[in-house]
């Protein structure tokens, strides 16, 4: 992201003066995707696992958040914060298995995950059931008029340009360089140190701990949830998105997210299946733009020789 | 109870079964976990709607074109679609399918809806009944017919594997392709017959269950993803494997459903199949690969 700084003072942040409300609500969602998606970046991208159970975390996280600050009147930072926190301890026990199985069987482990966590918010009371919360009420933190997208979209805005921050820090640190290592060759890394259980597990509860705090944000943003919200496709989804986008940089994840949430609102004046549009441009982007969405910016790199 | 519950168990656990092999087939031979597998059948099971429900066609003769479909469709994805990029990592090949799977889903919206289509069993005679000392067991005639079909596709196919040298030089190719070229074998055409099997058999899987779930876009998710978690419990190589797989899937999710929680099936039945790859993460019949540095 750092060749596209110049992005965040000339486009993001002003983009709220042009003054339609409702586009700066979905440029919410987007944004609250790129948090989830980002999750699911550095534990794909960064460490080389595989889930199709990131649902889960979201739910966790907005189920977390919704419930203490429905029912306990918990003020909204704290939930977001706890929310977090439970979904990174989540994360671990999930992380665990991983430490055993990988490809496919990881994934099957995780998926599992995912399918068990959205029954399991079905049956009891406490979640409300099939039928979700209704109601969460709009954070107070966001002093001025707390209903107003503007103030939530830099809030959104600014959890993610800080989440860039530390993520660059890790990725130049000893640990990111352990966790590369990790993801190109697990014996290889384990022959020159890298604690594998350490690292596995980090990844895990970050991805975690990220899709979690996305989680709350849209719980509260959105105002209610229900469990079929967070089905496989929703995992799914998240690993498109990094996919489309670009792997490995906050930017293209925020590209990929922005492409899958806001396209159904493009063209939802149109008669035309948007999962055909998705599907698509999915296996479009991964053939001709293997690096996804965030290619196309790197306008020099597309008249070099071709990939495929 | 039990013996009704197990034999329920056996009857699901086939059409697991017979997804976990047509998914494995085609694994084995062009290396792609076909992720849109389930879609693929259903789209075939909106083939079978459309002759028999729509045109009034036989029963019969719309089931037979139905399947041949599938088989179209096998062959056209994996023709048209992955062979052109078999070059890509394996990883891609599946977020490939994926899109598949988004466009398939698309294409079944905007040709018949999201209604759900119903479709009728082939046998609807009176239910077989057994009677003997520790109770009654009833088996419905369809399902019968279920467990009739699976056997003879699964006999049909070892039988192809083993004794034809068709299904040598294919056993050959999922081994190595390189040496199986160098052997004179058509490559080429072996990939494409593993996919034209393993598309009938999603077709037939989605005729087998479709009077169950009812025909509608994602009436294969749970096929799919139970069939997904029968092959890796299968150990993802194996015919017998992905039998074993299946079945034990299938009557663990109907004994954990009436003994434990009807609620919690599936989270219940998962987490069996997590503790078991845990235990053993190469799978039941699977074979704990050495990997190169």
């Amino acid at each position: 992201m750092k060749k596209y700084l110049w992005f965040i003072p000339f486009v993001l942040v002003p983009l709220p003066f042009l003054g339609y409300p409702f586009l700066l609500s979905i440029f919410v969602l987007i944004g609250i995707y790129t948090i989830a998606a980002i999750g699911m970046d550095v534990l794909t991208t960064w460490a080389g696992q595989i889930s199709i159970g990131n649902a889960a975390f979201f739910a966790v996280g907005a189920y977390t958040s919704a419930i203490l600050v429905v029912n306990f009147h918990v003020p909204f930072l704290i939930a977001f914060l706890i929310s977090g926190l439970f979904a990174m301890i989540i994360g671990i026990v999930v992380g665990l298995p991983a430490l055993r199985v990988s490809g496919f069987y990881l994934a099957v482990v995780t998926m599992a995950f995912g399918i068990a966590v959205q029954q399991i918010i079905g049956v009891f009371q406490i979640t409300g059931g099939y039928n979700g919360i209704r109601n969460i009420p709009v954070p107070s933190f966001w002093i001025f008029k707390a209903s107003n997208p503007v103030y939530q979209y830099y809030v959104v805005l600014t959890i993610i340009f800080l989440i860039f921050i530390v993520l660059s820090r890790i990725s130049f640190s000893k640990s990111g360089l352990a966790l590369f290592a990790m993801r190109d060759s697990e014996i290889a890394a384990r022959a020159f140190g890298v604690n594998l259980l350490k690292y596995k597990l980090a990844a895990f509860a970050a991805s975690a701990a990220l899709t979690g705090l996305a989680g709350s944000l849209y719980a509260s943003a959105i105002g209610f949830i229900s469990p079929s919200q967070f089905d496989l496709t929703l995992s799914l989804d998240l690993l498109a998105m990094v996919i489309v986008g670009g792997a490995g940089s906050v930017m293209g994840v925020m590209i990929g997210a922005a492409f899958f949430v806001g396209l159904p609102f493009l063209l939802s004046g149109y008669n035309i299946s948007i999962t055909i549009i998705q599907g698509v441009a999915l296996i479009v982007i991964l053939l001709f733009l293997p690096k996804g969405l965030l290619q196309i910016f790197k306008i020099r790199d597309l008249f070099k020789k071709k990939v495929i | 109870m039990v013996f009704q519950q197990i034999i329920a168990g056996i009857i699901t656990g086939s059409l697991y079964a017979i997804v976990a092999l047509g998914l494995v087939i085609a694994y084995k031979v062009t290396g792609v976990m076909n992720f849109a597998y389930g879609y693929m059948g259903m789209i075939s099971a909106y083939i079978f709607f459309t002759f028999f429900s729509m045109i009034g066609m036989n029963y019969i003769l719309s089931f037979f074109i139905a399947i041949a479909f599938g088989a179209f469709v096998g062959y056209a994805v994996e023709r048209r679609l992955l062979r052109p990029v078999r070059n890509i990592s394996p990883a891609s090949m599946v977020i490939i399918t994926l899109g598949l799977l988004l466009v398939l889903e698309g294409v079944a919206l905007q040709i018949w809806g999201n209604n759900y289509q119903q479709i009728p069993n082939l046998l609807n005679g009176l239910p077989l009944i057994l009677r003997f000392e520790g109770g009654i067991i009833v088996i419905p005639q369809q399902n019968l017919l279920i467990l009739g079909v699976v056997t003879a596709v699964i006999i049909a196919l070892i039988l192809y594997l083993n004794l034809t040298f068709q299904g040598k030089a294919m056993r050959a190719v999922a081994q190595n392709e390189e040496i199986a070229k160098l052997m004179g074998i058509n490559s080429s055409l072996m990939m494409s017959i593993s996919w034209i099997i393993s598309g009938s058999i999603g077709a037939l899987a989605a005729l087998l269950v479709a009077p169950q779930t009812f025909v509608y876009p994602d009436m294969m998710l749970s096929l799919q993803i139970m069939g997904f978690t029968a092959a890796v419990l299968g150990g993802f190589e194996s015919i017998p494997g992905s039998i074993i797989g299946g079945i034990s899937i299938g009557i663990i999710e109907n004994l954990v459903g009436t003994y434990i929680s009807t609620n919690l099936k599936t989270t219940f039945s998962l987490a069996i199949i997590v503790a078991i790859l845990i235990v053993k993460p190469e799978g039941l019949l699977g074979s704990a690969k050495s990997r190169r540095v």
